[in-house]
């Protein structure tokens, strides 16, 4: 009696190369990435506004 | 409170913040423009050179937002100054010099029974909106009762009374100015967080999320 639970792979047609891996476009490598610079300044820039988003101690009127 | 909101907003409005999501679109069309144009020319260029321009291009784009950053860092520093957080009404006792007679009003209530000091500020609230009544002697005596509530609000009945009369003085004098200095500050605080999301995003891929307009409100 066969083993149903058996793993069978189709095997590939003699020939034809099959590739390996699987092709990924990353953002942050390659000419179309994001630069350094323009990294650091996102980083300047929450540091500068920082100070406003934290909310203060008294962020919201006390109950009557 | 939303006539003290709405007076925030029309500062906002007239100070010039209300515009910067609109100015951010602004920008963000401004540089899809040029990236789109350069995405054209990609046949021209190799790898390094791509990346040279791009790089060019989103150097002058983090100074034109480390500008605006700066600018709107003023503003909002200045939304807060000129919108201070108030003193909250019968929370400090207020006494001057050229107010001997609130000195010893305060000093009584301060040892007398709770229940004279209930009477005495119901007394003291003046019926009439219109009318501003003895604010100073009026948060005084307000001021020693909440002192004293460990005192009064063991009684039930007492206590239900003192919060009725409590909160007839809190709607008395907390006016536009007092809630306007809290949702400054909230304001403020959204709004600094939508900005600096939005020129992450900026700094990211070059232009806006077409979904991020909307969110920060801009008028597109």
């Amino acid at each position: 009696m066969a083993d149903r639970n058996a793993v069978t792979t189709a095997a590939p047609p003699g020939g034809v190369a099959t590739p390996m891996g699987t092709t990924v476009w990353s953002p942050s490598y390659g000419p179309m990435s994001q630069p350094a610079g323009a990294a650091a300044v996102a980083v300047d820039l929450h540091a500068l506004l920082a100070p406003f988003i934290a909310q203060p101690a008294r962020a919201e009127p006390p109950p009557p | 409170m939303r006539d003290g909101a709405e007076r925030v907003d029309l500062y906002l409005e007239k100070v010039g913040l209300a515009a910067e999501p609109d100015a951010l679109v602004a920008i963000s069309g401004s540089y899809a423009a040029q990236f789109n144009k350069l995405a054209g020319a990609a046949a021209d260029y190799t790898s390094d050179g791509m990346l040279k321009q791009r790089g060019a291009l989103f150097e002058t784009l983090a100074a034109k937002l480390t500008t605006r950053g700066s600018a709107l860092v003023k503003a909002f520093a200045k939304a807060r100054t000129d919108w201070p957080l108030m003193r909250d009404p019968g929370k400090q006792l207020l006494l001057a010099r050229a107010r001997p007679d609130v000195l010893s009003l305060v000093s009584t209530v301060a040892i007398a029974p709770p229940r004279f000091g209930l009477e005495l500020l119901r007394q003291l609230l003046p019926a009439d909106p219109a009318d501003e009544g003895d604010r100073q002697l009026i948060e005084s005596v307000g001021s020693v009762l909440w002192t004293r509530r460990e005192e009064w609000s063991t009684d039930p009945k007492l206590a239900e009374a003192m919060v009725a009369v409590w909160r007839r003085m809190v709607a008395k004098y907390r006016d536009a100015h007092f809630y306007a200095g809290y949702y400054v500050v909230a304001r403020v605080s959204r709004m600094a967080t939508a900005w600096v999301g939005v020129t992450n995003t900026m700094l990211q891929t070059g232009v806006l999320d077409p979904a991020l307009p909307r969110a920060v409100g801009a008028g597109v």
